[in-house]
């Protein structure tokens, strides 16, 4: 009963976490945009998780050339993207788990760390 | 101490002091800039390794698979996004004083930087280091050393200065000291052969009327010969430890009231003396008769016809009063000073009595208490 319980929960929470690679991710990796670029992008000129996920927010809610952090020659070529599918509650959490997956923090790799400093 | 070593003293010390305060005043304005300086050339290589840093911050946003964050063997760093929270460091940083651009914080120094591109997401790059205080030690040992240096040089130079400065004033001093020396050498010898003949006249004229001259002139010689003793005093400047013995005050002070009989009946004065039998004392013979003759002669020179002197002698005090002319009340302090005089300036003497009293009674380290009221007369009280 536990076990049926355990397997219902993960599923759910798979469900539910799905919305970055389902609905995002799939068709980014389609088209070739990989996303870590457009994450190093945001990062670079936005520096805060959340500058990064109101600038995403924003373009994902009205997007346009003058929102968009793609370079000019990816947009001739593909265009602004279209409007995003997702709920206002459903894109928070893609964007959240975008940027907690990719965050550069722990792909850092440090040499030493000086504790007595 | 003479006035011109106090003098002197005072020179030397409100020199000395005003440019102590000028030198310190300096020397803390260049301590200061020096430590400035020092910072600065420290804060310019933080700057350099932050610009450096930089750069290799944007190889590890590239490519952070392949490359290491970068490190200093002398630096720390610590990177923070634009609402600075931490994003990375190779140490644990404290909290952040984000208003400075450089400060120091116990022992460390940090540097505060602004990154723009935002290489992994840095806008905040946070350099520290720890503070070498070799350079600042040196830097107070110097300042220390020069300062000592030089106000020892200026207070060689105060001290030469100050004997320039006093120096008219010691050769006022020692012009006085010449004219006393002199005078009292050349007085010596005439007053000694005018009392020696009216001694010798008086015993064979027997004229009334001559008599009484001849005791006016011995009175005016004794007053004379009595001013020799006090110059004299005064220009040798008595040794107490000389010739000290014990002897009989009373028949002191009895002696030199009969020597001032003269005196006392030349203007009718009336003498009360309470004088305790056998007070003995231990003392300079010749010092304690001048200081008994002064008082004494005070007494007479600032009376009234027909005033009173009390003479009180027992063995706590010598006390001798008047009730003559009196001592103004402003000058009571330095009535004891040489050349010092009081009111009737028209009586004869120099003002030295009681400077004399005064050295007397300090080298045996009597108390002399002196009250006076104007038109009412004079106490003067010796305790041992």
């Amino acid at each position: 009963m536990v076990k049926i319980l355990i397997i219902i929960i993960n599923l759910a929470i798979f469900l539910q976490a799905s919305n970055f690679t389902d609905k995002c991710l799939k068709c980014h990796e389609q088209q070739n945009i990989p996303f870590e670029m457009i994450y190093k992008r945001y990062l670079i000129k936005y520096s805060s998780n959340i500058a990064i996920k109101e600038a995403m927010i924003k373009m994902c809610q009205n997007p346009s050339i003058e929102n968009s952090e793609l370079p000019r020659g990816f947009l001739r070529r593909f265009g602004v993207k279209d409007v995003c599918s997702l709920e206002e509650k459903e894109l928070y959490k893609a964007i959240d788990e975008l940027i907690e997956y990719y965050d550069i923090k722990k792909y850092i790799k440090i040499k030493y760390f000086d504790e007595k400093f | 101490m003479t006035s011109e070593q106090r003098s002197l003293i005072r020179f030397v010390l409100f020199y000395a002091v005003s440019t102590l305060i000028l030198l310190s005043t300096l020397a803390l304005f260049f301590y200061t800039n020096q430590k400035s300086q020092i910072l600065i050339n420290e804060q310019k290589k933080m700057q350099s390794y932050a610009t450096e840093f930089t750069w290799k911050l944007q190889d590890v946003h590239q490519q952070p698979d392949d490359v290491y964050y970068p490190q200093h063997n002398k630096y720390r760093s610590a990177i923070y996004d634009s609402s600075h929270k931490l994003i990375f460091s190779d140490f644990t940083p404290p909290i952040i004083n984000w208003a400075k651009e450089l400060y120091q914080q116990d022992d460390k120094l940090f540097l505060i930087k602004k990154v723009k591109p935002h290489f992994l997401g840095t806008s905040f790059l946070i350099i520290a280091t720890k503070t070498n205080s070799e350079p600042l030690k040196q830097l107070q040992k110097n300042v220390l050393i020069v300062m000592l240096i030089l106000f020892t040089v200026v207070l060689l130079l105060s001290y030469f200065l100050g004997n320039q400065f006093i120096k008219p004033m010691r050769q006022s001093i020692e012009l006085l000291d010449n004219f006393i020396k002199d005078t009292t050498h050349e007085l010596n010898t005439p007053v000694s052969i005018i009392l020696t003949n009216i001694e010798a006249t008086s015993s064979i004229i027997k004229d009334e009327k001559l008599n009484k001259y001849m005791r006016r002139l011995e009175i005016a010689a004794r007053t004379i010969s009595n001013l020799y003793d006090s110059l004299t005093f005064l220009k040798l400047n008595h040794d107490t430890d000389k010739s000290d013995k014990t002897f009989n005050l009373s028949l002191l002070l009895q002696e030199r009231l009969q020597y001032f009989e003269l005196h006392f009946h030349s203007r009718k004065l009336k003498v009360d003396a309470q004088i305790d039998e056998n007070v003995m004392m231990y003392a300079n013979v010749e010092n304690i008769r001048i200081l008994i003759d002064n008082l004494l002669s005070n007494a007479i020179k600032y009376n009234k016809r027909d005033g009173k002197i009390a003479v009180i002698l027992n063995e706590q005090f010598l006390e001798v009063a008047d009730n003559g002319i009196g001592i103004p009340s402003d000058k009571l302090n330095s009535i004891q000073e040489r050349f010092v005089r009081g009111k009737n300036s028209s009586e004869g003497g120099f003002g030295i009595g009681l400077h004399i009293v005064k050295i007397i009674t300090k080298n045996y380290g009597y108390k002399l208490e002196i009250k006076s009221e104007e038109s009412k007369g004079t106490i003067v009280r010796i305790t041992w």
